[in-house]
């Protein structure tokens, strides 16, 4: 697994982690059951602090992408929909899609949209 | 006389080749972007610093050749060459950040950090029993060379010279007789140590060719395990036999082929171990606009690593030959302290 951490980027550093990890599980890359490597580990190896990889691992347990045990690596979960996730999709998505209607995109414009970006992971 | 004669030009040729053989992206210990590894300055700067090299070498050679061709003013010759090889690399360090600053190379460059999860695993392909084995080796010599105190000679040698004829003696007491299996088996903990480290050191890569990065981290990794692996055995081989033939069953002399095994082995791989890395580094500029988080200010002189907030233990060498501490991690000190107890012991007994 592969991690880069763009500095100048206005994307947070944290953020950055989770949304390269999240990828990383959407592509394959990532399977049920793989351990993500250390905390201390990962931020030795990116040279940031360790509360910044925490603050990322803990927003991807709250995500519901991986599960963390005391004493035990972080393991990534297995991933069925429940009617949580479609919640929160749902939750993340209206204010974004309220905006595209606001300024007139299409709505098959926008599903296309959907179907490249779902294309990506799926490929 | 061969032997010396040929380690005298392997390392002399190693020391004119060295900005050739570490890694492109660093210019005498100072970091510079992969765009530019191939800049006029840069080239030039590398050029120039290889020719004087040769050329001190020569006029220190020859002057040992002039003056006193004798074996003691042979080691004052090579002293006098390392020192002039540091003196040398200390001001081609300066002038290269001279040259980053002048010409403001990491200017319109975005920094990243890049890493790759899986490299540790696939370093890992010698289990670690394979380096346990010697030290039961060394406990069974410690246990005969135990069985046959009444018998070992009275006075104990405790140096050998280098074509392995001993060549110093102590009178005979636990301590003395005891001192190869200690030796060895700090070696031995030495050896595992570096294999261990090697493979779980920081995993830093390149900002372009992340991939390709990753591959030789890991062919690195292996080959430094590798040949940590062949060290300890050659080297439990060697004092076992040592040990063996002067204290456990002594005779009045012994073969010198274990000692030219060893320095054969000693010297081949570690110029095998250099050359197979100087080969896989890449030597073409990138193109893109990103380059590696430039950390020069945590390398004191470009050689020593100092990071008190980085939680890494071991670190790869910046010339990517080798492996080295974090000495702002606390656990550095206290691994070269375990490291030091058997030289320190070596000194007391002599």
């Amino acid at each position: 697994m592969q991690l880069i951490l763009n500095e100048q980027s206005d994307i947070q550093l944290y953020k950055q982690i989770v949304q390269q990890i999240t990828e990383h599980i959407a592509r394959g890359s990532l399977r049920y059951d793989d351990t993500l490597p250390s905390a201390r580990q990962l931020a030795s190896d990116l040279s940031i602090n360790v509360n910044t990889v925490l603050k990322s691992y803990h927003e991807l347990v709250e995500k519901g992408l991986i599960e963390q045990q005391p004493k035990k690596k972080a393991r990534v979960i297995a991933h069925k929909p429940t009617t949580q996730t479609m919640t929160t999709l749902e939750e993340a998505l209206t204010p974004a899609l309220a905006e595209a209607s606001a300024m007139g995109v299409a709505e098959h414009d926008v599903q296309q949209l959907v179907t490249n970006i779902l294309a990506k992971w799926r490929s | 006389m061969i032997l010396l004669a040929t380690t005298f030009v392997l390392v002399a040729a190693l020391l004119i080749a060295q900005p050739y053989l570490s890694k492109r992206t660093l210019l005498f210990g100072t970091a510079i972007p992969e765009q530019f590894i191939q800049h006029a300055k840069v080239r030039a700067l590398r050029k120039r610093y290889s020719f004087t090299m040769f050329g001190l070498i020569c006029i220190i050679t020859i002057l040992f050749f002039i003056f006193s061709p004798q074996e003691q003013s042979f080691f004052l010759a090579v002293t006098a060459i390392i020192i002039a090889s540091f003196l040398l690399y200390y001001q081609y360090h300066r002038r290269a950040q001279q040259l980053v600053d002048d010409e403001q190379f990491y200017a319109g460059l975005e920094e990243i950090r890049v890493t790759d999860t899986s490299v540790r695993a696939r370093s890992h392909t010698t289990p670690t029993l394979l380096f346990l084995l010697p030290m039961i080796v060394t406990i069974a010599i410690a246990i005969l060379t135990f069985q046959y105190y009444d018998t070992i000679p009275s006075k104990i040698p405790i140096h050998w010279g280098i074509d392995g004829s001993a060549d110093s003696w102590v009178d005979k007491s636990w301590l003395a007789a005891m001192g190869l299996p200690i030796v060895m088996l700090g070696i031995q903990v030495l050896m595992l140590i570096v294999a261990l480290g090697s493979q779980q050191a920081k995993v830093q890569l390149n900002a372009n060719q992340s991939a390709e990065a990753a591959s030789f981290e890991v062919k690195k990794r292996r080959a430094s395990t590798y040949f940590s692996l062949i060290l300890s055995y050659a080297l439990t081989t060697m004092f076992s036999y040592l040990q063996f033939t002067e204290l456990i069953r002594p005779q009045a002399s012994h073969a010198r082929w274990p000692f030219i095994a060893l320095l054969v082995i000693i010297i081949g791989g570690t110029l095998w171990l250099t050359i197979y890395t100087a080969r896989q580094q890449t030597t073409t500029a990138a193109t893109s606009t990103k380059t590696a988080l430039r950390d020069d200010h945590y390398w004191r002189g470009g050689v020593f690593y100092i990071n008190r907030h980085d939680p890494a233990l071991f670190i790869s060498k910046r010339t990517n030959i080798g492996w080295t501490l974090n000495f702002g991690n606390p656990w550095a000190y206290c691994l070269l302290l375990i490291i030091f107890i058997p030289l320190l012991w070596a000194l007391l007994v002599t």
